[in-house]
């Protein structure tokens, strides 16, 4: 008895540190690179698809084991803080995956922290030359290149409903009399009200559109912010007066009324995201898209694009260099990229994917592709955050608590610096 | 089986090696109680561990994979902060209130199942809906009624006179929405706790208050609290702890991160650590909530001798 419990407290004390060892010894770096990947190797994946992506991304891989026998892919899902938390938690331990796959702002992150590599130190310069210019802009910082996009997107663009409004608006005084025509507010019957206009008007990721429509820009080239200007007091006082002067949209609107509101056919115009796009039209809406009007004294209204693309682990065995140039070859066809674009209802980041008939005869990707036109990369520098943190409190501020645009501006930059300082730790 | 003849009637060695494997030694508990602590090792105090040699470096974005030790460097600076100490107020008010709700609520409706009531099975059923649901649906369920113009609380306010309250607006506003939902979401525990606790006493003791002539009050006040106490101190410790620690409400509620009148202490770790990246300061910042815990814990219990026996 006593040494079976002996031997059982034995096992117990393997069986914890069995976790703790390493699950593959590395390959041999040879140095050398072969035309043809011979050894087994497997590519270790985390990524932060959609469900419907990662259904494309196993067919694919499915396809490509079968025609490289010598490479499998292993895939794991995570969403997106669980995949920022884990790479890093990982990577410390020396356990992360080779590829991560994920959303660009996530660069800053993981090469302030060392976690990722250029990938221009794996992929040859002809291969990133069929990346459209753009997407790759997304994932440049620091001199360096860090991310392989496969789509571009997340913008934000104008929708309407071609049942209330028969053509997109250019300017945004053509936009409040055209919405007037329509709206139908009943105050004490909001439900079955009709609304112009409307859009979540708390969130710094819509704001930034008129921000950047007024010639504001969030950072300079160090990455200090830059909030407390004309730009911005215009900004502001614009967002105020959507509501105060020209009568448009509810107060308080978020994310999910306006939403609502459209899918219902309640609102005749809403800025969304490319992420809603396909949701309206399984809704019924006739949807037309088109870029964010000019507006007054300001130009048209420009919001953030965002990629989403792969990172290349600075861990990575160099044993596996030629697989996941195969990988990426493969990966990032025109074809296979074209049906990630469809997938993800996001442009394609593959320049020849464009011309492929299932994306020029697609609507969403074609309303993708020319509003994608009217937008700016998101910064992807850490300090970002910080930026994100200092707007929403001034925004909300000027918004409902009258505080005037000049003072919030003033205050949005001073904790801006602030977050900055914090994350830099200074 | 007899011990006494089966010794009696076996050889002397044998008996001898079967007893040694059976005795209980000075090392058996140590034996038993190993797997649980190598578990609690490993699950518990290397986590603490490491959570407190973290709070002594400045490891954040820049320094993830060499953070240089600061010793107490992180503690001073939290101290001198007035934000800190702002949101620790704001922390006791958010714990204060809730747990006090989450008491009083849950100890009414326990006496309440406690006596005898027309459809109580599905009335218990029903008050225990919010404990069973999912916070995060809650949550986004109470930011729904909370809403402006649309919102079910509004509207109802509205209709029997009153005007709507900014609850998404007014950061202020949002900090009660926030408590209203989280006191939803916490009476339920109180109540099974004080119901297995009222389930227990014995009847007898109220049969002779009667006798005695003590009304309902001294009942509740000389009977049922005292009795209660062994179940419900600990309850309240634990409630005290979720709370104060509670994440999700408050983030969905207030929407996040956006304004600092509406963060407690929790929330502000989740922000420097992950979107500012401070994992020392953040690791501090935890380390200080624990102690805040741990002294609350210790002091509620032995000044409320919850843990002594009645007498």
């Amino acid at each position: 008895m006593k040494k079976l419990s002996m031997v059982l407290v034995v096992v117990l004390v393997l069986s914890f540190f069995a976790g703790c060892t390493s699950e593959e010894p590395a390959a041999p770096a040879t140095g050398e690179e072969t035309p043809e990947t011979v050894e087994p190797v497997d590519l270790a994946l985390w990524e932060q698809m959609d469900p419907v992506a990662q259904d494309v991304f196993d067919q694919v891989a499915a396809d490509f084991m079968t025609e490289y026998p010598n490479i499998t892919i292993t895939r794991t899902h995570y969403e997106t803080e669980e995949l920022r938390t884990n790479f890093q938690t990982a990577s410390l331990a020396g356990q992360g995956p080779d590829l991560v796959y994920g959303p660009s702002d996530n660069v800053g992150l993981f090469n302030v922290s060392g976690l990722i590599q250029p990938v221009t130190n794996i992929l040859e310069e002809s291969f990133l030359a069929t990346v459209d210019e753009n997407a790759k802009k997304d994932g440049f910082t620091s001199g360096e290149y860090w991310t392989v996009p496969d789509i571009n997107g997340n913008q934000i663009a104008m929708l309407y409903n071609k049942t209330m409004i028969d053509k997109a608006p250019e300017t945004w005084e053509e936009l409040v009399t055209m919405a007037k025509a329509v709206q139908n507010i009943d105050a004490n019957d909001p439900d079955n009200s009709t609304y112009g206009f409307v859009f979540n008007e708390k969130e710094p990721y819509w704001f930034i559109g008129f921000y950047n429509g007024y010639g504001g820009s969030v950072m300079d080239a160090d990455n200090n912010p830059t909030l407390d200007n004309d730009a911005m007091v215009q900004a502001l006082q614009f967002v105020k007066d959507v509501r105060a002067k020209d009568g448009l949209g509810i107060e308080g609107m978020d994310y999910d009324i306006p939403d609502s509101l459209f899918k219902q056919g309640k609102a005749a115009i809403i800025l969304n995201g490319a992420w809603s796009w396909t949701s309206y039209q399984e809704a019924g809406i006739d949807l037309g898209i088109a870029p964010g009007p000019v507006l007054p004294g300001g130009d048209n209204m420009t919001f953030y694009s965002a990629t989403k693309g792969y990172m290349i682990s600075a861990e990575m065995d160099p044993a596996k260099t030629e697989a996941i140039r195969t990988f990426f070859k493969y990966f990032m066809s025109a074809e296979n990229n074209a049906k990630f674009a469809l997938a993800n209802s996001q442009a394609p980041a593959v320049i020849a994917a464009w011309d492929l008939p299932e994306i020029k005869d697609d609507e969403l990707q074609k309303a993708s592709i020319a509003t994608i036109q009217h937008t700016t990369p998101m910064p992807i520098v850490a300090e970002m955050r910080a930026v994100w943190d200092a707007m929403r409190p001034e925004l909300e501020a000027v918004l409902y608590q009258d505080k005037a645009p000049a003072e919030a501006a003033a205050d949005m930059q001073t904790r801006a610096v602030e977050g900055v300082a914090t994350i830099r730790g200074e | 089986m007899n011990g006494n003849n089966s010794a009696a009637m076996a050889p002397l060695p044998k008996k001898k090696r079967s007893n040694m494997n059976l005795a209980v030694s000075r090392w058996t508990p140590y034996r038993y109680i190993l797997p649980a602590f190598m578990v609690m090792a490993l699950m518990v105090f290397y986590p603490l561990g490491y959570g407190i040699y973290l709070s002594m470096t400045d490891m954040s974005l820049a320094t993830f994979k060499d953070p240089n030790f600061i010793g107490l460097g992180n503690y001073a600076k939290l101290l001198h902060e007035t934000a800190f100490l702002r949101t620790f107020g704001r922390t006791i008010v958010w714990t204060m209130v809730n747990v006090f709700f989450h008491v009083t609520i849950g100890l009414f409706l326990a006496v309440l199942l406690n006596r005898k009531l027309l459809g109580k099975g599905i009335i218990r059923v029903l008050l225990i809906i919010p404990w069973a649901v999912p916070q995060y649906i809650v949550a986004l369920t109470w930011r729904g009624m909370l809403n402006n113009q649309f919102g079910a609380i509004n509207i109802f306010l509205q209709k029997i006179g009153f005007s709507a309250v900014p609850w998404l607006t007014n950061p202020s506003w949002t900090f009660i929405g926030a408590i209203l939902t989280n006191i939803w979401l916490g009476f339920p525990f109180m109540m099974m706790i004080a119901l297995g606790g009222l389930q227990s006493i014995d009847k007898e003791f109220y049969e002779a208050a009667e006798i005695d002539g003590a009304s309902g009050v001294q009942q509740f006040r000389n009977i049922t609290l005292p009795l209660l106490k062994p179940v419900l101190a600990p309850a309240i410790v634990l409630g005290t702890v979720w709370t104060f620690n509670m994440l999700n409400v408050i983030l969905i509620i207030a929407g996040g991160f956006g304004n600092e009148k509406t963060q407690i202490l929790v929330t502000e770790v989740y922000r420097l650590a992950f979107n500012f990246y401070r994992y020392g300061y953040a690791a501090a910042y935890s380390v200080v909530i624990f102690l805040i815990l741990l002294i609350f814990g210790m002091t509620f219990m032995k000044r409320s001798q919850g843990l002594e026996e009645v007498r």
